[in-house]
């Protein structure tokens, strides 16, 4: 009875000790996906953002740049379409850290984007589920970083996207 | 009609399934995935099984589409996002000009066989691989047994004629 | 040895002629060591070995991987208990809940103050898919593009709802 107690102890102790650490959206959804080889993401750290960021000192001017400069991490989850519902309710349960935000719908895609406020209220986090209908693919695009005004205007402005 | 009992008649068919998904999607892991799913399904469907009447050929079928969807899915994805780290198992995909032909031409062969289209890989590792007759493969692949025999043939000759080709000219 | 029936054999091979068996004898025959077979067969050596593929195996503990996913459910045996001792873990559970509540308050307080710490993501434990950053700049660009068009869509779909709200109003 009294090593019950002492072990519900140490799992508060340790719980409040985890939430020291926080993940990002992708981090959480391959964790529920363990093991699962048809999930693959790709991950761009704030190391390699920087080393982005050096190779193009030139184009310092260009909005993309300016807008990847504003960002910490770049996360690309991709898989099979039938994930959709599972990320979509993986953020919804977690509605308290994750808010919804707008969605959309074309002729062969829809998406939604979901976003983290800090303490202060500044926007850290920006997910975008897409589903595609055509080539029955998800696309989780989840950024970390300054995800403020300047940001989605540098996103709007820029005009040098390869397509 | 005899029973099916999955651990006597289903089990010992893991490494078939497992092959066959090897040569359809290239990649050992996604292979391993595909029989175990594969497994997981056949199970799933044990009311049906006393009307199944080649128990085989039913889990080599459902093997092959999981495969074949799986191969899709990954092609999209590498369409889209290059694998880095995750990348598919190239082992069998290289360039047979790049290896040291000498040291191992059996391995040469392997890779002709692996850039075959997938209806002629698939058709030749069912009949040279696993021995099935042309009636069975024709079930698992859901075509005719002339269009089974067609395939086989055109990818007997293509490796006859790549090999001869390289060793030919060496490289 | 009639290597002549060999010869034959294999040509009717890549006719697609010949039977299972005779695709055995073919195979059996070519697994020999390369001194034991004709000079004139030896360049078929590699292609009849590359088909013995069966080495491809699974390992031992997929087996135990399909049972574990396949075991059928095991039939409970339902027994009746009293009341006392259907309330006893009852009170056991209030006692620890109790006792957690109390030290877990007392945990949090301090807690508060390194809210903001809660917040911030754990980057070293971020493993980069390119070492290359002209790679990952490629990608990075594709993630941001779909991204804005998502964004248009949104704009659009909103301006639409605009239009529509002001043809109501009219």
């Amino acid at each position: 009875m009294r090593r019950l107690a002492l072990l519900f102890i140490a799992a508060t102790l340790s719980l409040t000790a985890a939430a020291q650490r926080s993940f990002d959206f992708a981090e959480k959804f391959l964790s529920r996906c363990k093991g699962d080889s048809t999930v693959k993401c790709v991950t761009v750290s704030p190391k390699m953002l920087e080393q982005m960021l050096k190779q193009h000192e030139g184009d310092r001017n260009e909005s993309l740049i300016q807008a990847i400069g504003k960002l910490k991490s770049v996360r690309i989850v991709t898989a099979h379409e039938d994930y959709y519902q599972r990320a979509e309710e993986l953020l919804l349960k977690n509605s308290r850290r994750f808010k919804a935000d707008k969605d959309y719908r074309t002729e062969h895609a829809h998406g939604a984007f979901f976003t983290r406020k800090n303490k202060e209220g500044n926007t850290v986090e920006l997910i975008m589920l897409h589903e595609d209908c055509k080539s029955q693919l998800l696309t989780i695009i989840n950024l970390t970083g300054d995800i403020d005004e300047e940001f989605l205007c540098f996103l709007y402005n820029n005009k040098t996207f390869k397509n | 009609m005899k029973k099916i009992d999955f651990r006597t008649d289903v089990l010992p068919l893991k490494n078939e399934l497992y092959r066959l998904a090897l040569r359809i999607t290239l990649n050992h892991a996604e292979a391993e995935d595909v029989a175990q799913e594969t497994m997981i399904r056949v199970w799933n469907r044990r009311e049906q099984w006393d009307t199944i009447e080649n128990i085989e050929a039913f889990c080599l079928t459902i093997c092959r589409n999981l495969a074949l969807d799986r191969s899709k899915l990954a092609e999209r994805q590498n369409a889209s996002l290059d694998e880095g780290i995750d990348a598919a198992d190239h082992s069998y995909n290289a360039n047979p000009e790049e290896q040291t032909v000498q040291r191992d031409r059996v391995e040469l062969v392997r890779r002709l066989i692996s850039q075959l289209p997938e209806k002629q890989r698939s058709c030749m590792q069912l009949r040279d691989i696993e021995g099935k007759s042309y009636k069975e493969i024709a079930e698992v692949m859901g075509i005719t047994e002339q269009q089974v025999k067609v395939n086989i043939f055109r990818a007997r000759q293509t490796i006859k004629q790549k090999y001869s080709e390289t060793e030919q000219y060496g490289l | 040895m009639d290597y002549k029936y060999i010869e034959q054999l294999v040509e009717r091979y890549f006719q697609c002629e010949t039977s299972l068996q005779e695709e055995q004898i073919l195979k059996t025959f070519f697994a020999q060591q390369e001194q034991d077979v004709p000079q004139q067969l030896r360049q078929y050596i590699p292609l009849f070995q590359a088909l013995d593929d069966s080495h491809a195996q699974l390992s031992d503990d997929f087996d135990e991987r399909i049972q574990e996913l396949t075991c059928e459910p095991r039939i409970v045996k339902a027994r009746t208990i009293g009341i006392g001792e259907r309330l006893r873990p009852l009170l056991r559970a209030a006692a620890i809940v109790g006792v957690v509540f109390t030290i877990g308050t007392a945990v949090n307080l301090p807690m508060k103050s390194e809210q903001a710490a809660a917040d911030e993501i754990n980057y070293s434990a971020y493993k980069d898919t390119y070492e290359d950053p002209t790679m990952a700049y490629d990608k990075v660009e594709d993630a941001l593009q779909l991204l804005s068009e998502g964004f248009i869509q949104v704009r659009m779909a909103d301006s639409l709802r605009i239009d529509s709200l002001y043809s109501e109003v009219k």
